[in-house]
């Protein structure tokens, strides 16, 4: 299970249970156990400790009380008692999440969807599969195999990670430089919204009349209701797949070569890079044959039709070269292609190797400036006196730093914290985003105001009302509340645009 | 094509030149009950519901600046009114390009109406809409608020991506203002193959060559609903690579059935596309609707608007995105003929759960059959879009009408 092994960092408490909506929640219970079987209900202590937070560990909430949902009918029943009562609820897949959007506020009911892992139809004439949201990513692809498609979102995590979290989130994975991310793979989604009600956004057509609900939906983290079904859209397998690994001496010449190949107007199906840190936990943890020597690693996949495919390799391995690669070893067989992948997908896993914890990073930058932001993580690291593993899809700029510390040292903790932070930021500052596929949940709400303004916020705020009016659906993820953020929440900055008078907000 | 017999005429133009002065202009009128049109080129005026007598349209003819081009991180940050064609010989200049090919481009369609109006053309098979292509956005509200969504990079998923909840707007959430974007590089080389086919033969060789591997950047078939018609299949790729892929595409075509697959362009070019109405004098013109059903529903719709044209003497031209499900039909003969074949079209595809849009039309077709979309039922959404729209303009005042009766 590739769930990362980060350890609790403060097992923080948001926020205490105020007692009226303690009763609220001791009277929804009873509701919870009239409408639904006790196997479909977690209640005991030990029981909902598994659900008290996701793949963010740092933390951690007991929720008052956990739903199994077999079925849309069960997701909506729930949601209408959560409705009836006031009491918050919160939407969960698989619980891998890296952002916190699966943590419960105090006194919320979780629904997990872990149990509806059906495929309801396949249409493979129209590319198109109908599927439950607890089913795991890399399953879809496996049910789509025989008809020779796939499903093409494929989050390092996606063998456990479920496709009503990709949707949730809005997940990328390592070939989105290509294929783009959830939101371009789904057709439709049948959802619950936070007032009851069974909708389906999007569908048959690839033009549904009016604005583009489905798309704000996706990546909405569990704020705007819960999917229960999903109509994936399938791609035709690719005739021809080649992946290479080239070293460098210096993260810096690997980022350069990136550039090169966008520059030459490539675009392969996936860019990765690994530096000599997370090389050395991958090797550790899966012996997938990366060089330790190598100061940072590129993995470039190129697939598509196969005249094309060897082309656009050539000018691959030639941009590598031109740009100082010391080695390039290219998969022979699928393999070892397959386990050059399985390292690179088991990285975050691997830091446990390395460092007894780490805070995952997720920011994107404008990929022409990889090299000068990763010289500047370089030195906030040296600066914090603490090491960072970099391991990220350079391709689109999306950045997974590893901050590694040591949990029982209170004080490094601390250090840690600010240093992701700031590297996160740092991002902002360079034109970017503080998430790339992960999400904001609870863990970057905090930091939106680096990146929106009130203005902003408040629009967004609008979609999220015109959902989800009595705030119940999944409270205290992406805008940053007094609750939640204290005096943290940072200041709004302009755009580096803004600043230099290219563009102004009025 | 000029359409704009369904706008009524406006006695107050504004064109702001600057985002500043396009919040005011919406913040000063926010008390009023000003009925606002948004306007770009002008080239989809005629889509959807018309608009209840505008007080004041809102042009973006004076924003139309290339805002910040980055080649290198292949994005670009324009002002919503510049044309498409403008942008292109830009990105050309660094071998790029922004992946869509309307046929509004001729009209001088805006980036920001092609946002609003999920407008694009047949190499939305391979690269999407703007909803795909658009990474970041500023909006003004009918308030006068100016939010930004999204950003400068092409991943991104911090906050809602409010940039795609504009895409088949049409006007009524919000005036956008400036759009990012994201380019793919120009393709070197392109070949164009044509097979003649009906709508069955075109849905069968549609399958064979996505299912062969070549990555086809456009399928489209175009002809009547019960005749033989064009199959046009696009290719890009390099020089070196071309003749490869034309060559395995032709082969999967042949296999499918198709007879004497032929190359019929190598240039990059738009394979086909939907040219204006050839309008006659003293006729009215004729109306043009937008099908979307799965992909392979093309044969039973073509059979069934055969029917319904010969039941009401109505002559119809389709083109089909065959790939993506996505039909468009002219209707031309006696307007009562067309008024009752678009109603019942409208209830036909949405038995199949599709959706039909009506498009430009002669304003007398509205007079005759009212500005209701076509579709007998509410879409599944149409209450949560409705609950939207009441939050980004509670009184509204954008757009009014473009989605009568919904909202």
């Amino acid at each position: 299970m590739p769930h990362p092994t980060s350890h609790p960092v403060t097992g923080t408490e948001l926020g205490a249970s105020e007692p009226a909506a303690a009763g609220r929640a001791t009277a929804a219970r009873s509701a919870f156990q009239a409408a639904f079987p006790p196997e479909q209900l977690v209640t005991d202590a030990v029981g909902l400790k598994a659900y008290e937070c996701d793949g963010l560990t740092a933390f951690r909430m007991r929720p008052a009380l956990v739903v199994l949902a077999e079925s849309t009918e069960d997701v909506a029943r729930a949601v209408r008692i959560c409705a009836e009562y006031g009491v918050s609820f919160v939407p969960r897949g698989a619980g891998t999440g890296l952002s916190g959007g699966a943590l419960p506020g105090p006194d919320s009911v979780v629904i997990s969807t872990a149990r509806m892992r059906k495929v309801l139809a396949i249409d493979a004439d129209n590319r198109r599969m109908t599927v439950q949201p607890g089913m795991a990513n890399s399953a879809v692809s496996a049910a789509a195999e025989p008809y020779g498609l796939y499903f093409a979102p494929d989050p390092s995590s996606q063998i456990v990670c479920s496709v009503g979290g990709n949707v949730a989130e809005n997940s990328g994975g390592a070939h989105c430089l290509k294929y783009g991310f959830t939101t371009n793979h789904i057709h439709a989604v049948t959802v619950v919204t936070p007032m009851g009600e069974v909708v389906q956004l999007g569908g048959n057509s690839a033009d549904p009349i009016g604005p583009d609900l489905l798309a704000v939906f996706i990546g909405s983290e569990g704020t705007l209701g819960i999917v229960t079904e999903i109509i994936v859209k399938l791609l035709v397998r690719p005739v021809a797949v080649r992946t290479l690994v080239a070293d460098f001496a210096t993260a810096e010449q690997a980022a350069d070569a990136v550039s090169g190949l966008v520059s030459h107007g490539v675009i392969p199906a996936a860019v990765e890079m690994l530096d000599q840190l997370a090389i050395s936990a991958v090797e550790t943890a899966t012996h997938a044959g990366y060089n330790r020597d190598a100061g940072a690693a590129l993995v470039i996949e190129v697939d598509g039709f196969d005249a094309a495919v060897g082309e656009e390799f050539e000018i691959a391995e030639r941009l590598c070269r031109d740009n100082h690669a010391t080695n390039i070893r290219i998969a022979q067989t699928p393999h070892e292609r397959d386990l050059i992948w399985k390292g690179r997908k088991s990285a975050f896993a691997a830091m446990g190797r390395i460092s007894p914890a780490y805070l995952v990073q997720d920011g994107v930058i404008p990929r022409t400036r990889l090299a000068e932001v990763l010289t500047r993580i370089d030195q906030l690291a040296n600066a914090a006196a603490l090491r960072v593993a970099n391991v990220f899809h350079a391709g689109d700029g999306n950045l997974h730093p590893l901050v590694l510390f040591d949990s029982d040292n209170a004080e490094e903790t601390e250090r840690a914290e600010q240093l992701s932070t700031a590297i996160a930021e740092l991002c902002v500052a360079f034109g970017g985003a503080l998430s790339g596929e992960h999400g904001i949940g609870a863990d970057k709400a905090c930091s939106m105001p680096t990146m929106f303004s009130d203005d902003d916020l408040d629009t967004m705020q609008r979609v999220r009302n015109a959902f989800n009016p009595d705030g119940l659906a999944n409270p205290d993820k992406i805008f940053p509340t007094p609750r939640l953020c204290g005096e943290r929440s940072g200041k709004y900055r302009p755009h580096p645009l803004e600043t230099t008078g290219l563009i102004g907000r009025g | 094509m000029a359409a704009a017999g369904t706008v009524s005429a406006v006695d107050d133009h504004q064109s702001p030149t600057d985002l500043e002065a396009a919040a005011r202009l919406l913040r000063d009128t926010a008390g009023e009950r000003v009925r606002i049109l948004i306007s770009g080129a002008g080239s989809k005026l005629g889509w959807a519901g018309p608009v209840d007598s505008p007080d004041l349209e809102i042009s973006t003819a004076g924003l139309d600046q290339l805002i910040d081009y980055r080649p290198g991180d292949m994005t670009v940050a324009v002002q919503a009114g510049m044309p498409l064609d403008a942008l292109q010989p830009v990105l050309a200049e660094h071998g790029q390009w922004l992946a869509i090919d309307p046929p509004t481009q001729a009209a001088g369609a805006t980036i920001g109406g092609l946002l609003v109006s999920g407008d694009a053309g047949p190499c939305r098979l391979r690269h999407g809409t703007l909803r795909d292509l658009s990474i970041g956005c500023t909006l003004v509200l009918a308030d006068g608020t100016i939010a930004r969504a999204g950003g400068h990079v092409i991943k991104n998923v911090a906050g809602y991506d409010l940039t795609k909840l504009m895409h088949g707007s049409l006007g009524t959430l919000a005036l956008v203002v400036e759009v990012v974007l994201r380019l793919n590089p120009l393709p070197a080389a392109s070949r164009t193959i044509l097979c003649k086919l009906d709508a069955t033969g075109g849905i069968r060789a549609t399958a064979a060559v996505i299912g062969s591997g070549v990555e086809p950047s456009a399928v489209e078939w175009s002809g009547t609903p019960s005749g033989t018609g064009n199959l046009l299949v696009r290719l890009d790729g390099t020089a070196r690579t071309i003749e490869a892929l034309s060559d395995h595409a032709v082969r999967a075509l042949r296999d499918s059935g198709a007879h004497n697959p032929e190359i019929v362009s190598e240039a990059p070019s738009t394979p086909s596309g939907i040219s204006g109405p050839e309008l006659v004098a003293g006729q009215p013109a004729p109306a043009t609707v937008c099908l979307g059903t799965l992909p392979d529903q093309l044969p039973m719709i073509a059979e069934k608007i055969d029917k319904l044209a010969d039941r009401h003497q109505v002559a119809v031209s389709m083109i089909s995105s065959t790939g993506l499900g996505l039909h468009t039909a002219r209707l031309s003969g006696p307007i009562a003929a067309q008024a009752a074949m678009v109603d019942e079209l409208g209830a036909v595809v949405q038995h199949l759960g599709g959706s039909l849009a009506l498009r430009d039309r002669d304003p007398e077709l509205d007079r005759v059959r009212g500005t209701s979309a076509p579709m007998p039922e509410q879409p599944p959404a149409a209450a949560l879009q409705r609950a939207v729209k009441d939050r980004f303009d509670p009184d509204h005042r954008l757009a009014p009408g473009r989605f009568a009766p919904w909202f």
